[in-house]
């Protein structure tokens, strides 16, 4: 579960994210959407603990990420849009390593389950150079999920990947969250968020525009009956 | 047209990369960083305006000297990586001005004078490390002769990499077109082992008590190596000239070495072209053969095993330290074992020959070297978050507590460091123990070995938190990645290496005080072996101190903005 109350972030003068609050319980999949600058990103890395929030409070499967990190950060998976990978150390070698820093005894058997799951057992020897950009980010996709997270945040997933990856994917994404963790999903792609999301969270500017269910949504404002996600989304933020 | 473009691109990205490091000084900790640097420069200065104070450091000495060196730099360059530095483009130059209608001789061109802009700085630096008053040469033939040695040695490593990309990437088109310059290699190569010989074999004949310097120059003096090192003594001499007069007569001949290195470089590129296009037809024809089944090679890089297994159990920190080692020591190349073994070989062949002069020399130079690893290598060896900021994203996103995480770091370099620190200093050790010195019974060597032993790694990981506090201080004036390199910029690396040094001074105040104390109080019970106890304590305040210091850097990591912050 993810608890987020008050959370703003400031960077020098730049107002990013102004007083958000949600929560996302586990099994669900909350999409985060906004246009550029909405403070999207922000949000996922201050959920993620790579960025201090400058205000607010977040919680993960109910530790403190200010006062107890460690155990928060322990218990979640940040997938960002660009895969970081290291060089220098092959795919195998690149679950060992989350498997240590995870304290994931069984990741052996783990990796091994992964890397079938998303195709890579044959790249096991590998190094990332030498992968395509879509091995390279179901890599980070299989280091971000070789713990078995309860809290599952992915930004841009979709980037890079083929027809069958993306199906491959959204099965991914759907089977964590039917397994009992909170997943937040950050993208652009609208259908993609209408298709897998259980809510959505509006943003623009750094604040909350809307949240819920698209259903909720468009029952609070009966003038977007019967629209899809993208038109509620466009006439929301405003933009056209 | 595009000479417009690229000298656009060239001044604005100067006028903003300026703009932008101006702009920092607004915040305190760039202020204080920028007023220790130019006091240091004044201080350097001043110091070095006196007269020289060793004969070694002018005139032939100095000639031969630096020409050995250049020597070195340019074998080495030879024997390293095709895809070097000093061809690289930036992503965005490749995005941009590749697809562009610019011919690639013009690309080469906006290379080389981008470069003129580190390089003029380097050459002003080394005016002031150098000496801006010393000597007889005014400061502007001292500058000019600078900036032609760095000059052309900046073009010969390019020609150096674009032929070994041309001969590498192209395969035997590759090599037919540089069919004479690899004649020329080969010769040289003969005539360098040659010459190495005829002065192995001349220092082995010297008598056992003259200093090691007259034992090196006598070395370099051989025949052979005078023919070697000619060029490079034609490009040295300059600044080693004693007078105006003599400078004008020798420089000419480095102008025309300069001139000769540009005209290769650009012939280079010609010839890299043709092989390029050759390689294309060539590639076009694989294609086709791809199509009927014919079997590719990857041209992978083959997989090597790390260091020690990582188990999953155990404290996560030390993965950082496992990932970091294994990947220098996979970044590091054959050509660096190889090196590492030749001395290894080379220093047991003189120590076990009784050869006095030449294991004084040897295992003097080794043990000279093993100590300006603690200056430069740390700007080698930067397998710590120097490296792995480029990653604070995913850093970040660890369950790791921030303090543990740059130890581990630093911890990761000062393993390198100390493992090669030793090696050196063990060698040069045992080279040592064949030459008679009563002063230096066993038991000291023994004792002297034994405190080396214990207090290097505590000393190198201090060592590595001052350069990581510096990346996490100062971020926008310590570069992320791997060591550059390049006689281009060495004037901030010795820079760099000596404003470290005071701080790793400063820091070994307290455990060195520590260390007189313990020596004071065990050496009446202990003898000489109360080096032991005493290189104990001194290791264990230093490790005190760098404790502290990582609890400190890891407030500033904590504050520290991800890349690309603001973006979203």
């Amino acid at each position: 579960m993810i608890e987020v109350e008050g959370l703003t972030k400031l960077y020098g003068d730049r107002l990013a994210v102004r007083d958000l609050s949600f929560t996302v319980q586990p099994g669900e999949v909350l999409g985060l959407v906004g246009p550029n600058g909405a403070g999207k990103t922000t949000t996922l890395r201050s959920v993620a603990g790579i960025i201090v929030p400058s205000a607010g409070r977040i919680r993960v499967a109910g530790h403190d990420l200010r006062t107890d990190p460690i155990a928060a950060k322990s218990r979640l998976a940040f997938i960002p849009d660009e895969p970081h990978l290291f060089d220098y150390l092959t795919v195998g070698e690149h679950l060992d390593f989350v498997a240590r820093l995870y304290n994931v005894l069984d990741g052996r058997e783990r990796r091994h389950a992964l890397l079938s799951e998303l195709e890579l057992l044959d790249r096991i020897d590998s190094f990332p150079p030498e992968l395509s950009r879509g091995m390279k980010q179901k890599l980070a996709i299989a280091c971000g999920l070789l713990h078995g997270p309860s809290a599952l945040m992915f930004d841009e997933p979709l980037t890079g990947l083929d027809p069958i990856g993306i199906r491959r994917m959204k099965a991914t994404i759907l089977r964590r969250a039917q397994e009992g963790a909170a997943v937040i999903l950050s993208s652009h792609l609208l259908h993609l968020v209408e298709e897998l999301c259980t809510r959505v969270l509006i943003l623009r500017h750094g604040e909350r525009v809307a949240t819920g269910a698209l259903g909720d949504i468009i029952a609070e404002r009966p003038e977007l009956a019967g629209r899809s996600l993208e038109e509620v989304f466009i006439a929301l933020v405003g933009e056209t | 047209m595009s000479r417009g473009a690229l000298g656009y691109l060239l001044w604005h990205s100067l006028r903003n990369r300026t703009a932008r490091q101006v702009r920092q000084l607004r915040q305190p900790r760039y202020v204080v960083a920028l007023l220790v640097g130019i006091g240091y420069l004044l201080m350097l200065a001043h110091g070095n305006a006196q007269p020289d104070r060793h004969p070694f450091l002018r005139g032939p000495f100095l000639e031969l000297g630096l020409a050995a060196s250049l020597l070195f730099l340019v074998g080495w360059t030879w024997i390293s990586s095709g895809k070097q530095h000093v061809l690289a483009y930036s992503t965005a130059e490749v995005m941009f001005l590749f697809p562009a209608p610019i011919s690639r001789r013009a690309l080469v061109r906006y290379k080389l004078v981008r470069a003129q802009v580190v390089i003029v700085a380097t050459t002003l630096l080394w005016v002031v490390i150098l000496g801006a008053g010393r000597g007889e040469l005014p400061v502007v033939l001292r500058a000019l002769s600078l900036w032609c040695l760095f000059t052309t040695i900046h073009l010969h490593r390019m020609g150096a990499a674009m032929a070994r990309s041309s001969a590498v990437e192209h395969g035997r088109f590759g090599v037919r077109r540089h069919s004479l310059l690899i004649i020329v290699l080969i010769v040289t190569a003969i005539l360098l082992a040659a010459a190495l010989v005829q002065a192995g074999t001349r220092l082995m004949s010297l008598p056992p008590g003259a200093s090691v310097l007259l034992n090196i120059e006598a070395a370099l003096r051989a025949p052979l190596a005078l023919v070697v090192l000619w060029p490079f003594r034609l490009l040295a001499h300059p600044l080693a000239s004693n007078s105006s007069g003599e400078w004008l007569r020798s420089f000419p001949w480095a102008g025309a070495l300069l001139a000769a290195h540009y005209v290769w470089v650009i012939r280079s590129d010609a010839a890299y072209e043709e092989a390029a296009v050759e390689a294309s037809f060539e590639r076009a024809r694989m294609l086709a053969a791809r199509r009927t089944g014919a079997r590719i090679s990857s041209g992978g890089r083959p997989y090597s095993p790390a260091l020690w297994s990582l188990a999953p159990a155990g404290d996560p920190a030390r993965a950082i330290l496992w990932k970091n080692v294994a990947m220098l020591l996979r970044r590091s190349r054959l050509r660096t074992w190889a090196m590492i073994s030749l001395i290894l070989a080379l220093t047991l062949v003189i120590a076990s020959a009784g050869l006095p002069a030449a294991a004084k020399t040897v295992g003097t130079l080794l043990l000279v070297w093993g100590g300006f690893f603690f200056a430069l290598g740390p700007q080698w060896i930067r397998n710590d978050l120097r490296t792995d900021l480029a990653h604070l994203e995913l850093l970040r996103s660890y369950p790791l507590a921030s303090d543990a995480v740059i130890r581990m770091e630093a911890a990761s370099s000062a393993f390198i460091l100390s493992l090669s620190q030793l090696t050196l200093l063990l060698l040069g050790g045992l080279a040592l123990m064949y030459v008679p010195a009563p002063e230096f019974s066993g038991t000291l060597r023994l004792a002297l070995a034994g405190a080396t032993v214990v207090v290097i790694p505590a000393l190198n990981f201090v060592g590595m938190l001052l350069q990581n506090g510096a990346a996490l201080l100062l971020p926008g004036w310590v570069r992320i990645g791997p060591a550059h390199g390049g006689v281009e910029t060495l004037g901030q690396s010795v820079l760099t290496a000596l404003a470290y040094i005071i701080a790793l001074l400063l820091a070994c105040i307290l455990p060195a005080i520590a260390a007189a104390g313990l020596v004071t109080l065990l050496s009446p019970a202990l003898s000489t072996w109360a080096a032991i106890p005493a290189a104990c304590g001194a290791a264990a305040l230093l490790l005190a101190e760098g404790w502290l210091l990582s609890l400190w850097l890891a407030t500033v990591y904590d504050d520290m903005d991800v890349p690309g912050g603001v973006e979203g």
